[in-house]
């Protein structure tokens, strides 16, 4: 800062028109300056603040883990809009953003550092309200699919109707099940949930209608099956794209007579069982290829909920993410309290082929390996961090951008040539030429 | 009778932020007399489990910098007094602590405690604020 405006009243006036808290420090962390909207957002008069030590005065969450001036004295590298919170004399918390940079002499020498920092109190708060807004039992969402989903939810719990759940694997689709069920009648009964997908054929028929004692060599006594636990309930059939047809003949008696006989008994029982199905296949095309029987798609797929994938609706990603951190802070008795704008941004252009349960993968991930209490770029997985070469590379010609560019693609596409040309909206074929002619070799 | 104290250290200072504090000072006092004195890592949990580690430390009294509400009840419903909002060198704090003499603007962080209403002009704006603040 040159001589003439320092310590002036003209620096003052200008610092204390700002809406951002401003302070200075010397190189003995002693504020030297201390602007008007500090002082609001501090609750401490200017003249209590001059002169003290600024970990004294500002009381900041990161004072003793990582000062933000610190580290700007160490690395020479600002530090931009860093999510913090500081204590009032009331004990209060305020959330605030802060900005580091150093103060340098005529000579270029450094004499000490400026922090600028924003009250986020309305943000925080309006950022609740939003969360209340978004989440509807245990789902988040403000993707406008799914708020439509939200609003039906309760007419769809109410109609005791068999439910489709379609969406890819980690979309979700047992979350809605659940929801379903706890906004029906049946709240109070049991939801059962059996993956189709995890068991034998054999083995599933008889986890979900049972068996009487003598039914196979191993069956010594009577067991239930889930359909019978269930019974009042609900029960979630995961996978129902999976099971055999001879398994989808039994399940359209159930669904048709609401009966069901356990394996060896000769005797019909009754289900008063609601159905929650869900598939990641599609179930259309299964018919077609003749996997799938027509008429048990015509009777599950009374009322069919679609769940777009998360790459769809990338918009729910930080409130996700939030909700993640606060319950791995629960699990994991960690107290990490956010995510890096770097890594952020890394994560909202990750394509997210497994879904929310890869999301939560990623910030477990990061639980493990967070020692600073805010998500950074490093605590991410490695397959998702940017690669060093991919930051110092210099293009020697278009072509050898674009070989680069189709190459990361590919990548993502774990080297699937069809997902990648549709992606690049280009011919299958176009992108085989463009690869034979840049030279890149595919990889299984 | 034998006194245990506990402050929250960073370097050779109580720590600005009990609630990010990385160590405590455990002092026993009997009297003016300190029997012993050794340094514990305050381990980075989540809430509850920090005040667990607070309890199974078994002092009588807690002196430490700013706390936040939420910290500052749950420490307290366990029977510690909680002294907050100090600051200084170690040292100084315990003599002071010792001879009763923790308190003024020498020992207490900036702002703290709310004063009183100054009804000049000049204090206007503060005491707006500490309205503010109280009425939160």
């Amino acid at each position: 800062m040159p001589d003439k405006f320092k310590n002036t009243e003209t620096t003052e006036i200008i610092l204390d028109s700002i809406a951002d808290g401003v302070f200075t420090v010397d190189r003995d962390w002693h504020i030297t300056s201390f602007n008007k909207a500090a002082e609001d957002i501090t609750g401490i008069p200017r003249e209590m603040a001059l002169g003290q030590r600024c970990c004294d005065v500002f009381r900041a969450s990161i004072c003793e883990t990582g000062c933000a001036l610190r580290e700007t004295f160490k690395t020479g590298q600002q530090v931009i809009n860093r999510p913090i919170f500081i204590i009032n004399a009331a004990g209060e918390t305020i959330p605030i953003s802060i900005s580091t940079a150093f103060l340098k002499d005529k000579n270029d020498n450094i004499i000490g550092g400026v922090e600028t920092f924003r009250d986020l109190s309305v943000v925080e708060e309006l950022k609740r309200e939003l969360h209340k807004k978004y989440s509807y039992q245990d789902i988040i969402s403000k993707n406008n699919k799914i708020l439509e989903i939200f609003n039906i939810l309760p007419s769809i719990a109410e109609s005791d109707s068999t439910v489709l759940i379609e969406g890819e694997s980690g979309v979700g689709k047992e979350l809605f099940a659940r929801a379903i069920h706890n906004l029906s009648h049946r709240k109070n009964k049991s939801f059962i949930t059996v993956n189709c997908g995890a068991l034998p054929d054999t083995l599933l028929e008889s986890e979900l209608f049972g068996y009487k004692a003598g039914a196979f060599t191993d069956a010594r006594k009577d067991k239930p099956g889930r359909f019978a636990l269930a019974e009042g309930g609900s029960i979630f059939l995961d996978e129902m794209g999976d099971i055999s047809p001879a398994l989808q003949v039994r399940l359209l008696r159930i669904l048709q007579e609401k009966t069901f006989e356990p394996l060896g008994s000769t005797k019909t029982v009754a289900a008063d069982v609601r159905i929650i199905a869900a598939t990641n296949k599609n179930l259309e095309e299964q018919i077609k290829k003749g996997k799938f029987r027509r008429d048990l798609y015509y009777r599950i797929n009374i009322i069919k909920i679609q769940l777009p994938p998360l790459r769809e609706r990338k918009e729910d990603i930080p409130l996700l993410i939030q909700n993640f951190i606060s319950r791995f802070n629960k699990l994991k008795r960690k107290n990490i309290s956010d995510i890096s704008p770097e890594s952020l941004s890394i994560i909202m252009n990750h394509e997210f082929p497994g879904n929310i349960r890869e999301l939560e993968n990623i910030i477990e991930h990061a639980f493990v390996l967070n020692q600073t209490g805010i998500i950074s770029v490093s605590d991410l997985p490695d397959d998702l961090r940017p690669s060093k070469d991919n930051t110092a590379r210099e293009y020697q010609s278009i072509d050898d951008l674009e070989k680069h560019f189709i190459t990361e693609v590919l990548k993502k596409n774990k080297w699937n040539r069809q997902e990648t040309a549709r992606q690049l909206n280009m011919h299958k074929t176009t992108l085989w030429r463009k690869m034979k002619k840049l030279g890149i070799k595919i990889r299984n | 009778m034998i006194t245990k104290v506990a402050i929250s250290i960073w370097d050779s200072c109580v720590s600005p932020v009990l609630d990010t504090a990385g160590q405590l000072l455990i002092i026993e006092l009997n009297g003016s007399e300190i029997i012993s004195r050794r340094v514990v890592d305050i381990p980075q949990l989540h809430l509850v489990y920090k005040i667990d580690f607070f309890r199974k430390q078994g002092c009588n009294v807690l002196i430490c910098g700013a706390v936040t509400q939420p910290m500052y009840q749950m420490i307290i419903s366990l029977g510690i007094k909680v002294i907050p909002f100090i600051r200084g060198s170690v040292d100084n704090v315990i003599a002071a602590y010792i001879r009763g003499e923790l308190h003024g603007d020498v020992f207490y962080m900036p702002g703290y405690p709310i004063r009183r209403r100054c009804r000049c002009r000049h204090h206007q704006r503060y005491n707006h604020l500490r309205n503010k603040i109280n009425e939160r």
